[in-house]
């Protein structure tokens, strides 16, 4: 098991304490492709922080790969991060002032390899994602699809055991969207990388091989998917 | 490292704007500071230079009224000083080396067509040293003179200019004979006229300058040269004495303070090193507070700089960032833009002091009847320079280090939660 939650608890204390997750169990295996489907306020955003080490948990336990993430200081919360975990946002989250290979080279840079090997490294991954006419160029210069590539060659690039996409779509028209999906897909198949895929549309959670349904602050439904035939949308391929 | 640079270098390149902005409150400090502190010496050099004797073991003797009714002398009878005094000042301690008198006195010099008045004392050979008169040409008055009552005089360049209607070539003014009053004088040298002066100062021979005035005139001044007083109470302590004992020599009340004025270059000397420091010292403190005002502006922009930036942390901390290698790049950054700037300002500073040597502190100011340099040798010491532009980088470090702190600390999530 890569992924274990055992009765994970979160709760927001503001003017109005808000119990966010409500004792979340669950469980992925290396090389599933998953998407955690929920509409907005059923927890399933506090679940993508608390899985990508950048919240953290009240009570129960996360384990990756065996270890357990609790407590953590924040050098150690950076290290993980790092070395463990790729993130693909919905606004990208490219730095502006920096080149597109500039930005995949950030997360080596963190590690400490050195210029050149990161810059042969960060161009190989561009390469590869058909960008690499466009390591030079800064993100403001990119189209919505050409800036998500990128930001996966950055979640890429230091081979981390899980990539987590927060509504990798979000902001993308239908025809790209489907690239994107389908980019992942192929990564799940030939890299046998694990991806979790938060969202809340159904035609993009359909891409994915197990669909888990988070309904406030619980886990709900699990679907197996396949056959990617769960939902309306999608299966003829338009995702919008 | 070079990384560093790297990442420091785009992330100003990007911001050119708030660049600037600091690196000209940074340089603007500096600037400030360094032309401060250059302008504040050269006033105290010009203090100095103006003041700018050398002799320091030395008392001047000047006569005043009786304060109060004494023996049948009554208040108000003005003390009157002649060779006896200078005889008997000479014996009163063993710590007087030598008293010498001045008898001067106002008078026209006329050469020519030419006429201007000047001041004339008639003083003894030893003037000279005591007073750093510097001759621009010929030769000072001698025992000689003094000894034949000789009709010779030295006048200052500027009168020697102005009797020969020549700026230029002054000198030769030297062996003609001018008037003074109704008699012939043979001008024998020119002395320079001091930076601060008022009006002409000719010096004839205090033998001839007796014959002169035997119209009851009476000593201006003695002159004491002393030795072997160290401290300020050793000073006083003298001036004490011998204020009685002149009272007593002209039967005055001993205890009468108004009867003779006495000035001391020791004390006078030990007065201007005491407000030099002072003004040294406020010099300083105002200095610190520009550099204070640099630091709150480099504090703000950097404040700001962070919040601007806090999704950008919130990015790279998600990627693996540390608190720490952010809090680094923060405070490189912050070190980088006051280290180039503050070099910039202390190079354009120091250049500022040039120009205001080359211009304010050329000329001595005129102010009518007195000439006097203000300012002299404006600029500070490369090593004050270094050491303030230090002072400004280490500052600047300070400053950057609590809003780095903020930036460094903030939680990823909300970082990332925040607006671009």
């Amino acid at each position: 098991m890569l992924i274990e939650l055992k009765d994970v608890n979160k709760t927001y204390f503001g003017a109005q304490p808000l119990h966010v997750l409500k004792g979340i169990n669950l469980g992925i295996e290396r090389g599933e492709f998953v998407s955690i489907m929920g509409a907005s306020g059923s927890g399933k955003s506090t679940l993508l922080n608390i899985l990508g080490i950048l919240d953290n948990y009240d009570s129960g336990e996360y384990r990756i790969d065996g270890k357990l993430i609790w407590d953590l200081s924040e050098s150690k919360a950076a290290e993980y991060r790092n070395k463990m975990i790729g993130f693909i946002f919905q606004s990208y989250n490219l730095i502006g002032f920096k080149t597109a290979v500039e930005n995949v080279e950030l997360p080596l840079f963190y590690q400490g390899v050195t210029r050149h090997k990161r810059h042969e490294l960060a161009m190989e991954y561009l390469d590869r994602l058909g960008l690499k006419e466009w390591a030079g160029h800064y993100p403001n210069e990119m189209s919505g699809g050409q800036k998500q590539r990128v930001a996966i060659a950055r979640a890429l690039i230091t081979k981390p055991d899980i990539i987590l996409a927060d509504e990798p779509t979000g902001a993308l028209d239908s025809k790209t969207s489907v690239e994107i999906m389908e980019l992942l897909k192929e990564l799940n198949e030939k890299d046998k990388l694990t991806i979790i895929v938060v969202t809340h549309e159904s035609g993009v959670a359909n891409y994915t091989n197990k669909i888990i349904h988070i309904k406030d602050g619980v886990i709900g439904e699990i679907e197996e998917n396949i056959r990617h035939d769960a939902m309306i949308f999608g299966a003829d391929g338009s995702l919008k | 490292m070079k990384d560093l640079f790297t990442e420091i270098w785009s992330s100003l390149r990007q911001n050119k704007l708030r660049t600037t902005l600091t690196g000209l409150a940074v340089s603007w400090g500096i600037i400030i500071i360094i032309v401060l502190l250059g302008t504040g010496n050269g006033l105290m050099n010009a203090l100095l230079s103006n003041s700018g004797d050398t002799v320091l073991n030395l008392i001047e003797v000047y006569p005043g009224i009786t304060s109060r009714a004494y023996n049948g002398m009554k208040e108000g009878t003005p003390m009157r000083f002649n060779e006896r005094d200078i005889a008997f000042s000479e014996q009163f301690s063993g710590k007087i080396d030598r008293a010498f008198g001045a008898l001067y006195f106002s008078d026209t010099l006329s050469l020519g067509r030419e006429t201007l008045s000047s001041n004339i004392e008639g003083v003894a050979p030893l003037v000279k040293d005591t007073y750093n008169i510097r001759l621009a040409a010929g030769r000072f008055i001698n025992e000689n003179d003094l000894k034949n009552n000789s009709k010779i005089i030295v006048i200052d360049s500027n009168a020697a200019s102005q009797l020969l209607g020549d700026a230029k070539d002054y000198t030769r003014i030297i062996g003609q004979d001018i008037v003074v009053g109704n008699i012939p004088f043979k001008v024998v040298g020119i002395h320079e006229t001091e930076e601060m002066t008022w009006g002409h100062d000719s010096y004839i021979p205090y033998s001839t300058a007796r014959i002169m005035r035997t119209d009851g005139a009476w000593l201006g001044r003695i002159t004491l040269h002393f030795h072997g007083l160290e401290s300020k109470a050793a000073n006083e302590e003298f001036e004490h004495r011998y204020k009685r004992a002149m009272n007593t020599f002209h039967g005055a009340d001993p205890e009468d303070t108004r009867t003779t004025y006495l000035m001391n270059r020791y004390l006078n000397n030990q007065e201007m090193s005491k407000g030099i420091r002072i003004m040294r010292t406020a010099l300083w403190i105002l200095g610190f507070l520009t550099l204070l005002s640099g630091i709150v502006g480099v504090s703000n922009i950097m404040l700001i700089t962070v919040k601007e930036r806090i999704h950008e942390f919130g990015i790279r901390k998600a990627l693996g960032a540390t608190p720490w290698s952010i809090l680094k790049l923060i405070v490189m950054e912050s070190i980088f833009i006051t280290a180039f700037f503050g070099y910039i300002g202390m190079v354009v500073g120091m250049g500022a002091d040039i120009f205001l040597d080359k211009t304010l502190a050329a000329h001595p100011m005129d102010m009518g009847i007195i000439q006097l340099y203000v300012f002299k040798n404006i600029g500070v010491g490369f090593d004050v320079a270094i050491k303030a532009t230090l002072l400004l980088i280490v500052a600047g470090t300070i400053a950057g280090i609590i809003p780095a702190w903020q930036g460094a600390k903030v939680r990823p999530i909300e970082a990332l939660r925040a607006d671009k």
